[in-house]
């Protein structure tokens, strides 16, 4: 099933950042690290997705563990993709554009509150 | 596992709101079922309990005139009346569902007969998280049910499938299709039925 692991999301966001050459200009741990952080956000912005972690803490994802599962149901896991990519492209690079990142962080956004994203 | 009009219900609920995840559903659903029983008393059961003889003032002391009893399924949510053999009222009380108090001294040890409104109880590791309820429920007021079910979620603030506009009008549809179900409770699904009906002959 497409998007299960840490490993998927990486490489599919790769895709989207034309990074999949190495040496990568995203280092792996950025990437895992914006999958966090998209984690933190679902849980603000649709709670109910991660429910399961109620009274504890969101998962933290390791790129020392790429096969890990990530626990997402199947309608928002895309999303991810498209935060992960906005989230790398935030850093101020030069090969970056702040429309970019704005337009992958506003998907990941939108995907999460309505439909028609 | 879920039956097959459970499946059914939950795949045409899922089809009417786009982006909703099944556990999410699953609650609503339970606090859906949770109110509709609550509400109508068409789930009912009728638990035979023995009796001992007991003196004294149940209202000042009532641990000898208080009897538990527990349902096949579901949790008492009502007590409806308490029978005797005979088919006559008995005076009770159940301020605690499920502990019934017989507020007058009894001479004889003897069988009652008590007829509770049931309601689901939490699902958590039941059936994979679905409300149990007798299936004969979700087949006869799914579209009420549903009514429900779809209101409570569309009324969910910052979600996909936020209505507050179509939640209201389905959770109108809903508690007037309580009010409906109640009705037929009462009259035990009689067409044109009376509400009451006289006590059994004297003997």
């Amino acid at each position: 099933m497409a998007l299960t692991t840490v490993q998927d999301y990486v490489d599919r966001a790769r895709v989207l950042l034309l990074d999949q050459v190495e040496p990568y200009r995203y280092p792996t741990d950025d990437l895992v690290e914006a999958l966090n952080m998209g984690m933190l956000e679902v849980r603000r912005l649709r709670p109910e997705l991660v429910k399961t972690f109620f009274g504890g803490e969101i998962p933290d994802y390791s790129a020392s563990n790429m096969t890990a599962t990530v626990a997402m149901d199947q309608q928002y896991r895309v999303s991810f993709v498209y935060y992960i990519c906005g989230h790398a492209q935030l850093r101020d690079d030069e090969v970056n554009q702040d429309s970019r990142a704005a337009i992958f962080l506003n998907k990941f956004t939108s995907q999460m509150l309505s439909i028609q994203a | 596992m879920p039956s097959a009009e459970m499946t059914r219900f939950m795949d045409q609920t899922r089809i009417r709101l786009p982006g909703a995840i099944d556990s999410v559903i699953l609650m609503e659903f339970f606090s859906t079922m949770k109110e509709f029983l609550g509400s109508t008393n068409i789930w009912q059961e009728i638990i035979p309990f023995n009796i001992v003889a007991a003196t004294g003032d149940p209202t000042i002391d009532p641990t000898d005139f208080t009897y538990t009893v527990s349902p096949t399924s579901g949790a008492i949510n009502r007590l409806i009346t308490v029978l005797n053999d005979a088919g006559k009222p008995v005076s009770v009380t159940m301020a605690t569902p499920g502990e019934i108090v017989i507020m007058s001294p009894q001479t004889e040890a003897q069988t009652l007969y008590a007829k509770v409104a049931l309601t689901v109880i939490d699902p958590v590791a039941v059936d994979g998280d679905y409300p149990v309820f007798p299936d004969w429920i979700i087949g006869k007021y799914k579209n009420e049910i549903m009514d429900g079910l779809l209101g409570r979620m569309m009324t969910q603030i910052a979600k996909p499938y936020s209505s507050a506009s179509t939640g209201i009008v389905h959770l109108k549809r809903f508690r007037s299709a309580i009010s409906t179900a109640r009705t037929e409770a009462t009259k035990t699904n009689l067409y044109g039925a009376q509400r009451w009906r006289f006590p059994k002959a004297f003997t």
